[in-house]
């Protein structure tokens, strides 16, 4: 058994990852979030939250087909 | 298992209650725990760990759970079992505080206001795991406003769980509770003038004593 298996247990489990659109490009969303709430905090606007935010971001559902 | 990561604020100004919290908690755990001092750079007139306990999911590499604690404090159960009254889902759980401080200064002269979820953040059960945690990075902590940070607005409301009121319990501010799990001297630990009488300071003093004397 290795030291890092001794001291962690099992071996490291891969980041939980959300559900839908949170989920993909990670780390581009949550840059982007930042940069969102930097500039509404310069407007001084109060930012949304990421989870807010990200739902703001989903483009519209297409209207059902007849 | 690993040890439990309990992040403990360190303010230079008052090393002792670090030291003192740390062996309340020792003395109740049924879990092995690993204490590291939180401190920072000071703004805003208050602690200097201000900021630095937003860093918690960070320095977890945004894993597991973890637990940020205020130095001012002493717990009085045993930590596995605020461990357990997290809520699923949630980024953080706190105790949610809906009060008015009846204090206009506090401990060193430090001013006292009250704004919107105050002290919430004093107690803090981390999912470091959890998916928009992940935007608490060094760069970002550091240009957001404290109102932005202490009331964790990077997290929806349902997604800020609860946890029992007597887990942070605000000695002075609140009438007393032998029954609480965590005493927290907010407005000043007592070992400062003015504050050697409140709620909890023979408790906090008999946890000092235990410390510092061998058998």
């Amino acid at each position: 058994m290795g030291l890092l298996s001794f001291l962690f247990g099992s071996k490291p489990q891969p980041p939980q990852q959300p559900q839908g659109l949170l989920n993909a490009p990670s780390g581009a969303t949550t840059k982007a979030y930042q940069d969102y709430a930097i500039d509404m905090q310069s407007q001084g606007k109060a930012p949304l939250a990421y989870a807010d935010w990200v739902k703001q971001q989903q483009p519209p559902q297409p209207a059902p087909q007849k | 298992m690993y040890p439990f990561p309990v992040f403990i604020g360190h303010d230079p100004r008052e090393a002792v209650a670090y030291h003192v919290c740390c062996e309340s908690i020792i003395k109740h755990a049924s879990i092995p725990v690993a204490f590291i001092p939180l401190s920072g750079e000071q703004r805003d007139g208050s602690n200097t760990f201000i900021y630095a306990r937003f860093l918690v999911p960070y320095l977890c590499g945004f894993k597991g759970m973890a637990l940020y604690l205020d130095g001012d404090m002493i717990v009085r159960d045993d930590i596995a079992k605020l461990v357990a009254e997290a809520s699923p889902r949630c980024g953080v759980n706190v105790v949610k505080h809906d009060y008015k401080t009846k204090f206009a200064t506090k401990y060193l002269g430090n001013k006292n206001e009250d704004y919107p979820r105050k002290n919430w953040s004093s107690v803090i059960l981390y999912d470091c795991a959890f998916y928009p945690n992940r935007v608490l990075i060094p760069e970002f902590v550091a240009k957001q406003p404290s109102s932005y940070l202490h009331r964790f607005s990077w997290l929806a409301d349902d997604q800020i769980g609860s946890l029992p009121k007597e887990w942070n319990h605000l000695t002075m501010e609140y009438a007393p509770n032998p029954d609480a799990k965590l005493y927290h001297y907010t407005l000043g630990i007592p070992a400062f003038d003015g504050y050697q009488g409140q709620e909890g300071a023979e408790e906090w003093r008999k946890t000092l004593t235990e410390a510092l004397t061998p058998l």
